[in-house]
């Protein structure tokens, strides 16, 4: 029988890609500040590669970590066998397996990389003298997701064709799901350091801990408990999975004769289990270092997220914090479940709520409380009902006591809390209950779509809420404060959720700026530079879609500050500055915006050079060019073709690439600044929007049309007969303060058909990137507060719109970037 | 294969099921896209998402017909918001057998089958999303 591996796959990818990342994040500051972590970690990730990629038979990223392993544990024996060739050579090897794990992720074959094992070998040898040993790869089969619907009995064992002789594993009957199954799972045998089981490192320590989960689960779940029903049911397979999975890698991969392991797989899952169980088994699999104890942790963390049955496969759930471990029972010490009621009537909840949490953190310890202070403290309770538990001393009657004063409080029920858990061995079962019910403290990982999807249908939610009002407005006077309560009700929860969906999507800035330390090297190892990296604040959130948008931008900003922002060593040392530059990458945080600095101290940009380069292009006339600022000629930096590098890299200096910045940051609502010192160095500043852009617009008709206009880029509006403008070579001219600007007409900026029109009409004055325009529109409509969309395949196409919104009609509206529609 | 099975004028037309999310009655205006290909009829709101509607006729290069279109059918393509203008929809078929199509090679078009005794042209719903694209590339 071979194990389906398919419905693992997407948590494989996912987590390899983790680790691969992770690793070359670790060999760029290994580089830096080599110190012993640093080698444990990046062993750790190579080997969680191997031992995951083995075991999902996918040879070629096995083999290849193999080898990255032996290297990096090679280093690990004596750190002063790193150089930077070495360095060099993981760096590729790193990024060759994120190539073959994006192959494997597209059903394609992953590469072979024969050449890059061929130097990852010799140097191993170079390095120790020692031979190389192989790697074992299980022989799985992957079969197409249509097909393990049909399959759904799902059985997963670890009889395979690739089981060694010798084994002597003991295949449980295949559909035995009875909890009171015996697993016994040892997996003992030494740990060989190069030709190890991968994986599961069927080292001792890993082989008791699995079996004591497996022994805690079999024994230790109340008999009867069915599994797919309660937490602890749901909680049960997967760790018996877990003891199946675990000892899985030893089985396939040990070599023979290496060690006696016994392998026993008992219970075959459920498939409503199996989601959960791939967290479990990918634990399992992932696990080198880990003390048994954390092991344990991660277990009974894994297998307490429940998961619905019907969680396709690509789902990830994971679970990362540790459960909370509750203060010993002891003494008179005694944990109470207190549920009260803030009187419907309250005008302050909040106050009160807050009032009662003081209280009793007087008393003693709050172990859980809901909803959560912050909650409280903004009165959002639901119906009023608060519940918490408080471990004191003080006994029921000195609860009551302490809030027997607190106005609009009643207190529903004070009983002894479920008693802490006693000492792990015995109750297994009831800890892994705990954590179940603990599972508010953990977090799970949910695809961007699904949060996407979220605010799409929160958006319309809102929508709709407010139709419901505009159509209260018409009922008779005697039915409409029925109504009017429940769609006030109504909008406030809609508004609750909106804000909820909102933080679950704001995400730390460090899941782009992990990635810039790596580039930072490469890009100054290319142009041998020398280049100090620094990042702080990337702990600050954003919203989800405007991190997306922002990761080409901060890269290509980065390799400008490297590329053309800081000298070669020689030169800085001749400029009296140290031979290493340094690019500082700061995260602020000021009110709604968020600001991005990206700053490095080299030469720095001359402002008549960016202008000379502008005129010559034709972008600008020489007597504007005399008039502009520094800053605003800093800015010509993002026209077009305008790029002041002396030598045109494959890295940067084509002039391509800052108009793209500037787009994408004006496009998610934010805005770009340079400055720049000579000699001193540059600092771009981008002030971004904290959540999915929200822009102002100024809405204006076309036609039967309507625009958006962003009222950033709008200076004003005139009205004039259009018919009386002055015409230079058929371009009208509308007289604007003491200048004339061009006009043009936004119909057919936009190809909208509108009927010719005399007299008055209104123009909108807006910033282009040379200079003012008037745009001839036919009405204005106002301005308007919208959320903005990005654009979806194939709109993302069309030059010369920035996103999409609907209005509160219901009605689509685009929003159009003014200076792309005049250019392209 | 089960395929919904919809008509533009007379000809009849599938796609398989699994790559159609609804099928939905037009708005009754579509917001037009600026500076388009004619063959995109406009965008339409569809529960909070901005769906870009295509007219199945001119992405085909079919002659015009008296009928107004009266269904989109809603392609299921992840983020990629996509309809097709379509002038009916007639229901759900089993289709098997999908031989040649006569006439000219294109992606979006993976060859006619007989249903009912008569003949319905399928269409590949990767095809369909490439012709669409190409629309918006082509036309620069």
């Amino acid at each position: 029988m071979t194990m389906d591996m398919s419905r693992y796959l997407g948590l494989f990818i996912s987590e390899a890609t983790d680790h691969l990342e992770a690793l070359g994040r670790d060999l760029v500051q290994l580089e830096r500040e080599g110190t012993a972590t640093v080698v444990d970690s990046m062993f750790r990730h190579a080997h969680s590669v191997k031992g995951m990629a083995s075991s999902m038979g996918f040879e070629p990223i096995a083999v290849l970590a193999h080898r990255v392993e032996d290297l990096v544990d090679a280093v690990r024996q004596d750190r002063g066998r790193l150089d930077r060739d070495v360095v060099d050579l993981l760096l590729t090897a790193a990024d060759t397996m994120l190539a073959q794990v994006r192959a494997v992720a597209e059903s394609k074959p992953a590469d072979e990389a024969s050449v890059l094992l061929t130097q990852l070998g010799n140097r191993y040898i170079a390095m120790t003298g020692k031979g190389l040993a192989t790697t074992r790869v299980a022989k799985t089969t992957m079969s197409k997701p249509a097909a393990t619907d049909g399959a759904s009995t799902g059985t997963a064992s670890g009889d395979g064709p690739a089981r060694p002789a010798g084994d002597t594993a003991v295949e449980g009957p295949a559909g035995t799901t009875k909890p009171g199954t015996e697993s016994t799972a040892q997996a003992g045998g030494g740990a060989a350091s190069t030709s190890e089981a991968a994986g599961a490192q069927a080292s001792g320590d890993t082989g008791s801990v699995a079996e004591k989960v497996a022994k805690g689960t079999g024994a230790g779940t109340p008999s009867g408990t069915s599994r797919s029903q309660s937490p602890v049911g749901i909680a049960g397979p997967t760790v018996d999975l877990a003891a199946q999975g675990l000892p899985l890698p030893p089985d396939l991969l040990t070599p023979p004769g290496t060690s006696p392991n016994v392998v026993s797989a008992s219970g075959v899952p459920s498939v409503g289990a199996a989601e959960g169980a791939v967290a479990v088994v990918a634990a399992a699999l992932g696990l080198v270092e880990p003390p048994p104890n954390d092991l344990v942790d991660r277990l009974k963390d894994a297998a307490s997220v429940p998961v619905p049955a019907q969680t396709p496969p690509p789902a990830e759930v994971r679970s990362v914090l540790p459960p909370r471990v509750p203060a010993e029972a002891r003494g008179p010490m005694q944990r109470w479940a207190v549920r009260l009621r803030i009187a419907p009537t309250c005008q302050v909840p909040g106050v009160r709520a807050f009032l009662v949490h003081k209280r009793l953190t007087n008393l003693g310890t709050l172990v859980d409380l809901r909803p959560a202070l912050e909650e409280l403290k903004a009165g959002r309770i639901p119906d009023g009902y608060i519940q918490l538990e408080l471990e004191t001393t003080a006994g029921d009657t000195g609860i009551h006591a302490s809030l027997k004063n607190v106005v609009d409080v009643e207190v529903v029920s004070v009983k002894p809390a479920v008693a802490a858990p006693a000492p792990v061995v015995a109750a297994p079962a009831a800890e892994a209950a705990r954590a179940a019910n603990d599972a508010t403290a953990r977090t799970v990982r949910v695809r961007t779509e699904l949060l996407d999807y979220f605010l799409d249908t929160v958006g319309e939610l809102m929508l709709a809420t407010a139709r419901l009002r505009e159509v209260g407005k018409v009922l008779p006077e005697n039915a409409r404060p029925a109504l009017e309560e429940g769609v006030y009700r109504l909008h406030t929860l809609v508004k609750d959720l909106h804000d909820k969906v909102m933080t679950a999507r704001m995400t730390p800035l460090s899941l782009i700026t992990d990635r810039l330390p790596r580039a930072a090297r490469d890009i100054a190892r290319r142009k041998e530079r020398e280049v100090d990296l620094v990042i702080t604040g990337a702990e600050i959130e954003l919203d989800r879609a405007i991190l997306d948008e922002l990761a080409d931008p901060l890269m290509h900003l980065l390799r400008n500050c490297i590329d053309h922002g800081l000298e070669s060593p020689e030169e800085r040392v001749a400029a009296k500055k140290g031979p290493r530059g340094r690019v500082l990458v700061a995260v602020k945080r000021a009110r709604d915006r968020v600001i991005i600095e990206i700053e490095d101290d080299g030469r720095g940009m001359d402002p008549a050079k960016l202008k000379s380069a502008a005129v010559a292009r034709g972008l600008l006339s020489v007597e504007n060019a005399a008039r502009m600022s520094d800053r605003e000629a800093f800015l010509l930096s993002c026209l077009p073709g305008v790029s002041t590098a002396k030598d045109i890299t494959d890295i940067s200096g084509r002039g391509v690439g800052m108009d793209a910045v500037k787009r994408v940051v004006e496009n998610v609502g934010g805005t770009l600044e340079i400055d720049s010192e000579k000699g001193r160095g540059t600092r771009f500043t981008l002030r971004l929007p904290l959540t999915v852009a929200v822009v102002h617009l100024l809405l204006v008709e076309v036609g039967d049309e309507v625009f958006g206009l962003p009222i950033a880029k709008v200076v004003g509006a005139t009205e004039a007969d259009g018919e009386a403008l002055s015409r230079s070579r058929e371009t009208a001219l509308l007289p604007h303060g003491n200048s004339l600007l061009p006009v043009h007409s936004l119909d057919t900026l936009v190809g909208v058909p509108a009927p010719p029109r005399q007299g008055a009409r209104p123009f909108v004055v807006m910033d282009a990137d040379s200079g003012r325009v008037a745009l001839a529109v036919d009405r204005l409509l106002g301005q308007e507060e919208v959320v903005l969309k990005p654009l979806s395949r194939p709109l993302d196409l069309l030059p010369g719109l920035s996103g999409v919104t609907i209005l509160g009609s219901g009605r689509p509206v685009f929003i159009l970037d003014v200076p792309r529609l005049l250019s392209a | 294969m089960r395929h919904v099975i919809f008509r533009v004028e007379k000809e009849r037309y599938g796609l398989p099921l699994s790559a159609v999310r609804e099928v939905v009655v037009p708005p009754e205006r579509f917001t037009r896209v600026p500076r388009a290909p004619s063959a995109i009829t406009g965008v339409m709101n569809l529960r909070g998402r901005v769906v870009t509607v295509v007219e199945l006729r001119q992405l085909l290069s079919l002659p015009e017909g008296p009928t107004p279109p009266a269904r989109v059918v809603l392609l299921d393509r992840g983020r990629r918001d996509l309809g097709l203008l379509v002038t009916d929809v007639d229901g759900i078929e089993a289709v098997e057998r999908v031989s040649t199509a006569p006439g000219k090679l294109t992606p979006a078009i993976r060859g006619v089958a007989r249903l009912g005794g008569l003949g319905v042209t399928v269409l590949d719903p990767e095809g369909l999303d490439a012709a669409v694209v190409a629309l918006f590339t082509h036309s620069k």
